[in-house]
């Protein structure tokens, strides 16, 4: 029943997990979004910015192809802000997934599959101070 | 096979966050409203996928290496610190806001919401300053406080060169690398004319809309040069440059999918400021510092894929959008820009102090400029008002007086290709005669070649004559940049040269707007384009003018300083004989 329900977030979710390990089993490296996409700009070789760049495409294209594969069932996105909120939100969590070397993906999935304390620490943090901020500004959503 | 892997996890997991409603930040809101209307699929979207991995990890890690790697490349677990502490609480903040992983951001973007691509932007800045803020902040300070000659500190080494040719090797890779980031900027620019015509079709816009935009973009572009322009005498090149070539190839991404007017002329104005600025000075202004010797053909080259920008996008994006549409020609726009241009930028850097043409060579040439760096670029800068609003007549009127007078829409097409093909070659060329004869004097011959052939496009009547003059008009019109690139940067010291050339290029915009609206305004006034033509050979006429009492003033200056030299001679000779007299 719940099975039928989530199929989509489940499907979603082995998929993550397929990558994640996949990536892991051959390359030996972590999903972390952030820290894959600061390596293209940072990345000390042409290697290291190769693969980055890589995988960066397939996400592009992965998302891509999902929204086509499920069509009409994905609701429209909704955007609340205006531009500059954006981009303001995304220096924060560009700042903030810098200093802590990770963001959702990297503490979320990867950090959490390996049970490292200091992933488990990072959710606690940002899962706490996103529902401080949601709640104070759920009146505006 | 290792970059191959990754294409493929990348697929699969942008594809998993698609599917579960990851993109959408209404799922992340839901997650993190636990006061009421908490929902739980993003909670299970995670849940799964570290179920998933952590079955996974406990498979791989029973092997000694990856298959692909040498070893594990994990996080070595470092302590639960106030970074880790202060990071995670400042991601919390921006990703409860905007309610976007990164993750979903960059899977979402071919979607193609401008909200995205805003805060995929400026997370990726945030990320940099991140890692650079301990590096950064005492070098912007020294630069600040000290006013170094900001030469920069490293310049790679590329592999494999040897000591022989290193260097003129990597001289000329950046000349290339300029080269095609001016194509890729005045492609930018040229885009919106190419567009204008689809847009008015779709949405019923005016002809004066669209060209607001063109104002606004150049506005942008002239007064971000400023800050850019000065930027490069701070700090290196490669930062300014290709952050301006991914905001370039955002905004085309993100005008792919826009439906308002007002919109797309936002967009236009923050590519000048944001991406246009960041290249036209900067390029200009570096290559300037690699050469002493052929300075003029490397600034020439460079400039010409200005004008080869202005001609090509025409040609390339005119199929592009009969093909497929106007969305998705801006869309290929964008992703080739953000392919190609940001890796081309990367190259692009100062050189290293113990690279930099030998001191000693700059004052040789440079002697004729004994006028202080302000005068000089006060005088180069009229010259350049003048001169831009001469030929800005030709560049915005020759299409509709074309028109005007009955001659087919590819007709006009093939005459300013003409003049920017031409102008291609004005440029290079007028760069070697600059290097044979100097910057200025190669300017005064670009402007009179300029102004003698502007105003006969209203008189000529066959097509053959027309095109001999496109022929001669470009040559000129070419020439004129290239050689005032050259006259700045002969006319100021290295130290700032980046804000010189951004000082002249800013009047020269002001005078590209000025040629542009009296050319209009003559035409409303008397109905026809006689007029407009004809003020502007009065407006290059005025440049020659321009151009002698500056050469008057350069020479009656160097005079007295001469004289004073005489004086100071005479003196201690004197001084000496009194002496000996006295003895």
């Amino acid at each position: 029943m719940l099975a039928t329900l989530y199929s989509a977030q489940i499907a979603g979710g082995v998929l993550i997990g397929s990558a994640c390990t996949i990536l892991m089993l051959c390359n030996g490296r972590i999903a972390g979004i952030s820290g894959i996409a600061k390596g293209i700009v940072l990345a000390p070789n042409t290697a290291e910015r190769l693969w980055r760049t890589l995988f960066v495409i397939g996400l592009i294209l992965g998302g891509w192809a999902g929204i086509a594969f499920m069509g009409e069932s994905l609701p429209p996105l909704e955007f609340r802000w205006s531009l500059p909120v954006y981009a303001g939100a995304g220096l924060l969590a560009g700042v903030g997934a810098g200093l802590a070397n990770g963001c959702t993906s990297g503490h979320g999935i990867c950090g959490t599959a390996r049970l490292s304390p200091r992933s488990l620490a990072a959710n606690a943090i940002y899962l706490g101070v996103g529902v401080l901020v949601v709640t104070l500004i759920k009146p505006l959503l | 096979m290792f970059a191959l892997i990754s294409l493929a996890a990348g697929l699969l997991f942008g594809g998993g966050l698609a599917i579960s409603g990851l993109l959408d930040p209404r799922t992340i809101y839901a997650l993190l409203s636990i006061g009421g209307g908490w929902r739980a699929d993003a909670a299970i979207v995670f849940v799964v996928a570290a179920a998933v991995t952590m079955a996974g990890y406990r498979l791989v890690r029973s092997r000694a290496a990856p298959l692909l790697a040498d070893r594990f490349d994990v996080p070595s677990g470092g302590a639960i610190d106030g970074r880790l502490t202060l990071g995670a609480a400042l991601f919390g903040l921006g990703w409860g806001i905007a309610g976007i992983c990164p993750g979903p951001a960059i899977a979402g973007l071919l979607y193609g919401h401008s909200e995205t691509v805003a805060f995929l932007a400026t997370l990726l800045v945030g990320l940099v300053i991140a890692r650079k803020g301990s590096q950064f902040w005492p070098r912007l300070r020294n630069a600040l406080v000290r006013r170094q000659p900001a030469l920069s500190p490293s310049v790679d080494v590329l592999p494999g060169g040897g000591i022989f040719g290193r260097l003129e090797l990597r001289k000329w890779i950046v000349v290339a690398a300029a080269t095609f980031g001016m194509m890729a900027a005045f492609g930018l620019s040229t885009s919106i004319a190419v567009f204008m015509k689809p847009l008015e079709a779709e949405f019923g816009w005016l002809r004066a809309d669209v060209a607001f935009a063109f104002a606004l973009f150049s506005a942008g572009a002239a007064l971000g040069g400023l800050i850019y322009g000065r930027a490069t005498d701070w700090i290196d090149t490669r930062p300014i440059v290709v952050v301006g070539a991914l905001v370039m190839g955002a905004s085309f991404v993100v005008l792919a999918h826009q439906d308002d007017l007002v919109m797309i002329q936002y967009i236009y104005l923050a590519a000048g400021i944001f991406g246009f600025a960041c290249l036209y000075a900067p390029l200009a202004a570096t290559v300037g510092l690699w050469f002493e010797r052929r300075r003029g053909l490397a600034i020439g080259i460079v400039t010409a894929g200005g004008t080869l920008g202005q001609g090509l996008t025409p040609i390339l994006v005119q199929p592009l959008i009969e093909a497929f549409g106007w969305r998705q020609a801006y869309l290929t726009l964008g992703i080739v820009y953000l392919v190609l241009l940001v890796p081309a930028m990367w190259l692009v850097t100062k050189p290293r102090l113990s690279d930099a043409p030998a001191a000693g060579a700059t004052p040789q040439k440079s002697a004729a400029w004994s006028l202080p760096p302000v005068v000089s670029v006060g005088w180069l800068g009229l010259a350049a008002t003048f001169c831009c609003a001469s030929m800005a007549v030709p560049i915005v009127h020759l299409v509709p007086f074309l028109a005007d007078s009955g001659r087919p829409v590819a007709i006009s097409g093939a005459l300013i290709m003409t003049v920017m093909l031409s102008a291609s070659v004005g440029r290079v060329s007028f760069g070697l005669i600059a290097d044979r004869i100097g910057a200025l004097r190669s300017y005064a011959l670009a402007v009179f070649v300029q102004s003698i052939t502007v105003y006969w496009f209203v008189e000529l009547q066959s097509l053959v004559a027309l095109y001999a003059l496109g022929l001669a008009f470009g040559f000129g019109y070419g020439g004129v940049m290239t050689a005032l690139i050259l006259s700045v940067r002969e006319a100021v010291p290295a130290r700032s040269v980046g804000l010189s050339t951004a000082i002249v290029g800013l009047l020269a915009w002001g005078g590209m707007g000025l040629g542009g609206y009296q050319g209009g305004l003559c035409y409303d006034l008397t109905g026809n384009y006689d007029a407009s033509f004809a003020s502007a050979a009065l407006a290059g006429v005025a440049n020659l003018l321009v151009l002698s009492a500056l050469a008057l003033h350069l020479r009656w200056h160097r005079r007295i300083a001469d004289a004073l030299g005489r004086m100071s001679v005479r003196r201690q000779m004197d001084g000496g004989r009194l002496a000996a007299a006295g003895g």
